[in-house]
């Protein structure tokens, strides 16, 4: 210690002469870091720089001083004790209590989990509410799915698609939801459409005569043959046909496909043949449950799982990060 | 020795606390005394100690073998960045808490050691200390690693993650710095220097 302190004495003032580069070789020659080319050559510049010679001792002082510096000893032994060592600080609940005394490392994630959850969970109750709902809830939903074209739009106009286009119709057409017949009920028509998911042929009988549609092949915009086709053979095709489904106002605007685009077995021109019009819904009555539930896609859980799986996955990804960060 | 802090790793991967223990009563003054000089006060160095230890327990399983010490005082150097990064974001200084702590937790004299002496070790050490704090950080963790903690330019490089010339860079740079400060600010007593003489 009285060395350090008589090397303080004698240390000179501040050079500002020397390059950082210089300093950079005196503070290596200093630790024994140089090559031996390298230190042969400072020293050789030492001898006939004392500046360089004056700063060396300087830096030789001040790092005499540092290595001087008494060693602390702990206030405390860290050694770890059950209640030290809890299970990690980013359990489940504490990533959803953003905000809320979190580390501030924690509530980016917990904030993004906590979003994509809440999407999550309305999303689910969405598409809960949608199954559980009446079909008629969802009627207006029909035309937008069902122009996609191709049989179902053509079944969907020949499901719809009275054989005789009663008053009732008409106002539908004007935008109002109207029973299709007036020999039919209203409340018939709501439970035969509250049946929809029900097989066909439960719900067939609710329809009455006047919802007998034509064949699946009617053109929409030629309802002069729909009418040439209210023929008694026609009754037996209500009996596989699906119950009615109100109609809305875009309803009428559905088109079914021209005869040369219609896949087989879905419609004929040959109206009339009753061989076809009795197998004709029996071919296209599958798609009328798909299209019930296309309203709310089967894959809607799944995807939302998934979606739930990534928010976990990004949340752990985030505490991953930061703590990888620390160690 | 290495065996020894291998077999008491292992056990601690296994979640032998016990074992951590041990590692923990064989590091703990090197880890306190690191995080002394890069935060100046001994509770935040005892808290950054503190969780040093907690945080390399709970991620032991990271540790991919090399060097235990090395792989601690990364973790250690690692507190103490969080702990001054909270202390700019608050615009706090601790060069005042410097000055009462580095007393308290001043070890007593050694046996031999007159008084003079004694008080002379204590205010240098709190001079330096202060130097020290006026250092950037980057610089300062280099120069307490080296030549407080005494360790080569390998480990120091393995520690921070930085290659070594950058290590020798930072090192010089604050080296110099340190000198000039010393000097600058006459932090040496007269005293001292004249009764040297």
């Amino acid at each position: 210690m009285q060395q350090l302190i008589y090397m303080a004495t004698i240390s000179p003032q501040p050079n500002n002469n020397l390059s950082d580069s210089d300093i950079e070789l005196l503070s290596a020659y200093l630790d024994d870091q140089l090559a031996p080319a390298e230190r042969r050559h400072l020293e050789q510049r030492m001898q006939v720089e004392p500046l360089l010679q004056a700063e060396l001792e300087e830096l030789r002082f001040t790092i005499a001083l540092l290595d001087n510096l008494p060693a602390l000893t702990p206030p405390r032994s860290f050694t770890l004790d059950a209640t030290i060592v809890q299970p990690p600080r980013w359990s489940f609940a504490r990533l959803l209590s953003v905000g809320i005394g979190g580390s501030l490392a924690l509530r980016p994630a917990g904030a993004l989990a906590t979003v994509l959850l809440l999407v999550v969970a309305v999303g689910t109750l969405m598409y809960t509410l949608q199954l559980s709902a009446p079909q008629m809830a969802m009627a207006p939903m029909l035309p937008a799915t069902s122009s996609a074209g191709g049989a179902e739009s053509a079944y969907s106009t020949a499901r719809v698609q009275p054989t005789q286009l009663p008053p009732a119709a008409a106002r539908a057409d004007e935008g109002q939801p109207a029973p299709l017949s007036e020999a039919a009920p209203t409340e018939a028509a709501e439970a035969a459409a509250a049946e929809m998911a029900e097989p066909v042929e439960e719900a067939a009988p609710a329809m009455g005569e006047a919802i007998r549609p034509p064949a699946a092949a009617q053109p929409a915009d030629e309802p002069e043959q729909a009418g040439e086709q209210d023929n008694p053979a026609d009754s037996s095709a209500a009996v596989v046909l699906p119950p009615p489904t109100p109609r809305s106002p875009d309803m009428g605007v559905l088109t079914i496909q021209p005869e040369g685009t219609r896949p087989p077995g879905i419609g004929s021109t040959d109206n009339s043949s009753p061989d076809t019009r009795e197998v004709q819904p029996e071919v296209v009555a599958p798609p009328i449950q798909e299209r019930s539930r296309g309203v709310a896609p089967p894959y809607m859980l799944p995807l939302l799982v998934a979606l739930a799986a990534f928010a976990l996955a990004l949340a752990g990804w985030f505490i991953w990060r930061r703590r990888s960060r620390r160690t | 020795m290495a065996d020894e802090e291998q077999l008491l790793i292992e056990a601690s991967r296994r979640g032998d606390r016990e074992s951590f223990n041990q590692l923990v009563r064989l590091y703990e003054g090197r880890v306190y005394n690191l995080c002394y000089r890069m935060l100046g006060d001994s509770d935040s160095a005892a808290d950054a100690a503190q969780d040093t230890f907690i945080s390399a327990f709970r991620n032991l399983h990271g540790f991919r073998g090399g060097s235990f010490r090395s792989w601690l005082l990364r973790i250690a150097t690692n507190a103490c960045y969080d702990v001054l990064r909270v202390r700019k974001r608050r615009a706090t200084t601790s060069l005042d808490a410097t000055n009462e702590t580095t007393e308290e937790s001043f070890d007593p004299p050694d046996h031999g050691e007159s008084p003079d002496d004694f008080v002379l070790r204590r205010e240098l050490s709190t001079a330096l200390q202060e130097c020290l704090a006026l250092l950037p950080d980057d610089q300062r963790i280099v120069v307490i690693l080296s030549d407080v903690q005494g360790m080569a330019y390998g480990e120091i490089a393995q520690i921070l993650g930085a290659n070594l010339g950058t290590i020798k860079s930072r090192l010089s740079r604050g080296r110099a710095r340190l000198r000039d400060v010393l000097k600058t600010k006459e932090l040496l007593p007269a005293r001292y220097r004249h009764g040297s003489d």
